[in-house]
């Protein structure tokens, strides 16, 4: 098994491990994937925080789910799926947290109104401070997109995803990817454009 | 009030500001954090009867349903009556009144 470990698995080799339940295997597929994995919960969910919840729960899932796992793409592709499928769920929770939130005074003791929006909790430290503002007005514009706007713009504007990768991770074909990418680019300069206007 | 000009470069500006996004290295105790919860996972769930999975109890739970709708229908059967009857009639088993001296 050490020598599974010191060199290089095949994906093959690896996959079979995992599905053994062989968790000094997982331990080092935790290794190699857990900085891109944030790197993607944190370009959808704009607080470390949640974006580190969000990655335990992404690699509890492959844990448990690695025997569903069928081969047909790479592991990467996989595993991204699943990260990219826990952002979106997040994120749609968050939204209906927001649009149901105003029932909570009437059946509680509670007669404050939260009417902060997620997104306005910005704790996305790899951003400058000088840009914090024009950053949380973007993340609030990504998230009135349609969903597979928002996914693929956030994949390739923020996580920095070619085309060919995104087309994997979401089972479309490249020309697809960039034409939603097109459709969001121009959605995001509407909305941004009206909400520019108004506030000023 | 902005001009039309000064809002498209606004516009521009908010989304290429991701360009001047820095890397954020995900916590050192994250891993740590996650075989923790996977192992505390697993200690639950080892129940006793951990053979008898969803599957297997649908299937005992239709099993009891058919057989209890088969008891049913004997039971309700008419044969099933006439032969209670032919059984209390041979050994006597019908209601006896009591007669009482202070009725």
């Amino acid at each position: 098994m050490q020598w599974f470990l010191n060199n290089r698995l095949t994906e093959e080799a690896l996959i079979e491990q995992l599905k053994l339940k062989n968790t000094a295997v997982f331990s080092n597929l935790i290794d190699t994937y857990q900085q891109k994995v944030f790197g993607t919960c944190l370009s959808f969910v704009p607080n470390k925080e949640d974006a580190e919840d969000l990655v335990q729960e992404v690699f509890l899932e492959v844990f448990n789910s690695i025997s569903k796992f069928k081969g047909k793409s790479a592991l990467s592709t996989w595993i991204y799926r699943i990260t990219t499928n826990k952002c979106l769920e997040f994120i749609r929770k968050q939204k209906t947290k927001k649009r149901t939130g105003f029932l909570k005074p009437l059946f509680s003791q509670d007669f404050s109104i939260d009417k902060t929006n997620y997104f306005t909790e910005f704790n996305h430290p790899g951003f400058l401070l000088e840009t914090k503002e024009l950053n949380k007005n973007l993340f609030k514009a990504i998230n009135k997109l349609p969903e597979s706007q928002t996914l693929i713009f956030t994949l390739h504007k923020i996580d920095g995803k070619s085309y060919q990768e995104i087309a994997e991770i979401t089972d479309r074909s490249v020309s697809s990817v960039e034409s939603v990418m097109f459709r969001a680019k121009k959605n995001l300069q509407k909305l941004l454009y009206n909400y520019y206007k108004n506030e000023f | 009030m902005m001009s039309n000009s000064e809002i498209d470069k606004k516009v521009k500006m908010t989304i290429d500001s991701v360009d001047s996004m820095e890397e954020v290295r995900v916590s050192p105790f994250l891993k740590d954090r996650i075989l923790h919860q996977l192992h505390t996972k697993e200690e639950l769930s080892s129940p006793v009867f951990s053979w008898f999975t969803p599957q297997l109890q649908l299937v005992a739970l239709c099993m009891v349903i058919v057989l209890n709708v088969y008891a049913y229908t004997i039971l309700t059967s008419q044969e099933y009556e006439t032969k209670v009857e032919e059984f209390v009639d041979t050994y006597d088993f019908e209601d006896e009144t009591y007669t009482s001296i202070f009725n």
